[in-house]
């Protein structure tokens, strides 16, 4: 995400954090449980939006390409009981916010990043097929991808590609903060009461919600 | 029961603090507002129900049947809104639809309670904030990713011995920990971000104890060895310096050997804008200790007697803090070591620094909370 240095300077992190963490370590601010991997490059206002699409998935393949080849093969990891393990690095989830989802999964803007569903139909809460491995996208034509709701560019693979055994569609979490707290609780259905409520007993609305 | 100041309609900053403690009683806020409109006041009953069953740490197939009650009570009434949504439509909004996923991402990904972006909203003031203040604001990027790195390297060997500590409190070994610790857990807590000490700003006066000049080809061994009994020769003298004055008798820390040489944590870090560039450091940087007694991770031995605005220390962004002993050490020493073809291997001490690790113990008197040692950066390079 986006955060405010100081005044004009800004800062696009990344962070990585492993599985076997608990949630509360992970969490805790004392224990380290993220580390800063990177800072994404911000591209200039201006250039074609593809552009940035290109340099995000550039760099966070950058940032991950020591992972692409232990995915395959393995490397051996030596254990706290003092073993070495044969291990498989694998991209579990991606926490993002939406925008950021869209452009982790090459979705179109609008379009939902685990399923086919057509934004039109959006808040559809019927069940639609949820997205199949990347790979069975790869042989899709340009406009029978944009059906689907994805971007194709000969180009620029999707940087997951290159990862054994990662379902890029699947990695995408749910996040609780923007998605519930903000898009569900906040934008609408928040601002649907007030406006609701001033439809109702007029302007004096304000005064009613102090007793809480 | 939060108090929202005087009227909710003026809280300026929304945070997730706020939406969870409004979601926890606006249910009984609204009741009696909505009273004869079973369908909205349903809705939004669902809308709760929803944000708080997905807070859970742990899920049941019950809970999943109330997340799926919910769901569908959102769907059936949603519509009663439409009037107020400004497009008049329901289409187009992909944070809506993705409660639909909720369950199913809770099934393969375990629970939803610390999947949001929280944690890296959090992250980015511990990690990038703070680093971009510690910066001296000049090319910070490298300066940001050398704190983390470091923050995370002391953080990593406070939690190794303090597991060391906790898991067999008996053991020779852990006594050793323990002193590393100084003592006790404070170590830890005091570790917060904010105490790692800001590499600029803490430039203080150097003060030469002594010039030492050794001889042309000593080994790095020998070096060590002839600072420690070079060392020795002080005695407690409170005349000295106000430095050795403050950190403890020397002769008890010449007693207790604890010269080590440079073996800490060896960080490398690839300069940000020319990555064929390494750059080795190893583990440096002390907090600048706010709680009790003092605290020294690295000494640093400077060969100049203070840096001038111009040499390399500065130029790195690095200011050195308070130095405890200052040499005039040869240029050149002598490794020690062979190449194969026989020539022998030199380091040269790069721009007259050298440092030694692990010297904390040697403070265990005499707080001074103006002492914030720091740094340093393996100062030496093979010719």
């Amino acid at each position: 995400m986006l955060c405010t240095l100081c005044g004009d300077k800004t800062a696009w992190p990344v962070y990585t954090s492993i599985g076997n963490l608990s949630k509360a370590k992970r969490r805790s601010v004392k224990m380290n449980g993220l580390i800063l991997k990177g800072l994404l490059p911000k591209c200039p206002n201006g250039p074609k939006t593809h552009t940035n699409r290109f340099a995000y998935h550039e760099s966070i393949a950058t940032i991950l390409r020591a992972l692409e080849e232990p995915a395959k093969s393995g490397f051996a990891v030596l254990c706290v009981d003092g073993r070495t393990c044969h291990a498989f690095p694998r991209i579990a989830l991606f926490l993002a916010d939406y925008p950021e989802q869209c452009s982790i999964t090459m979705v179109k803007n609008g379009s939902c990043p685990r399923c086919e569903i057509c934004p039109d139909d959006m808040p559809g809460f019927a069940c639609r097929p949820r997205r199949r491995h990347p790979q069975c996208y790869i042989h899709l034509s340009t406009t029978a991808a944009e059906e689907v709701g994805l971007w194709k560019f000969a180009d620029c693979p999707n940087f997951a590609d290159a990862h054994a055994g990662c379902n890029i569609y699947s990695c995408m979490n749910v996040d609780r903060l923007h998605q519930l707290l903000k898009g569900l609780y906040k934008d609408p259905t928040w601002e649907w009461i007030v406006s609701f409520l001033k439809d109702i007993y007029g302007q004096e609305k304000g005064l009613d919600l102090i007793d809480e | 029961m939060r108090q929202f100041g005087d009227k909710l309609t003026c809280v300026k900053h929304w945070t997730s603090a706020e939406y969870k403690d409004l979601v926890k009683v606006w249910l009984a806020a609204l009741a009696p507002l909505l009273k004869g409109r079973p369908d909205d006041f349903k809705f939004i009953k669902c809308v709760t129900d929803f944000i708080l069953i997905t807070s859970y740490h742990t899920h049941t197939e019950t809970t999943f049947k109330y997340l799926q009650d919910a769901l569908s009570g959102i769907s059936s009434n949603i519509h009663l809104f439409l009037p107020y949504r400004k497009s008049h439509r329901m289409s187009k909004l992909p944070k809506i639809h993705s409660l639909l996923h909720y369950i199913e991402c809770i099934r393969e990904m375990g629970s939803a309670d610390t999947s949001d972006t929280e944690i890296s909203e959090a992250a980015h003031k511990n990690l990038i904030k703070e680093g971009y203040r510690s910066s001296n604001k000049v090319n910070y990027i490298p300066q940001m990713f050398r704190w983390e790195s470091r923050l995370f390297h002391i953080k990593s060997r406070v939690s190794i011995l303090l597991h060391i500590v906790e898991s067999d409190p008996l053991s020779p070994k852990a006594d050793i920990c323990r002193t590393l610790l100084v003592g006790d857990s404070l170590a830890s807590d005091k570790l917060s971000p904010g105490l790692i000490p800001r590499i600029n700003g803490v430039m203080s006066k150097c003060n030469t104890i002594a010039t030492l000049t050794f001889p042309e080809g000593i080994s790095i061994s020998e070096f060590i060895d002839a600072l420690t009994s070079y060392l020795s020769t002080f005695q407690v003298d409170t005349s000295a310096s106000l430095d050795l004055r403050t950190s403890g008798s020397c002769a008890l820390w010449i007693l207790r050997q604890k010269i080590y040489r440079a073996n800490g944590v060896t960080v490398t870090i690839q300069q940000h804008n020319n990555p064929d560039i390494v750059v080795v450091q190893k583990a440096m940087c002390v907090e600048k200790w706010h709680g009790q007694g003092n605290r020294f991770d690295n000494i640093l031995i400077q060969g100049d007697q203070a840096p001038q605005n111009n040499s390399w220390v500065r130029q790195q962004g690095y200011c050195p803090a308070k130095l405890l002993y200052t040499f005039r050490s040869s240029d050149r020493i002598n490794t020690g070591e062979a190449k194969a073809n026989g020539s022998v291997i030199w380091w040269t001490v790069h721009h007259d620094l050298l440092f030694l690790e692990d010297l904390e113990y040697l403070l265990s008197a005499t707080p001074n909370r103006t002492h914030g040692m720091i740094m340093c950066r393996d100062a030496m390079q093979r010719v």
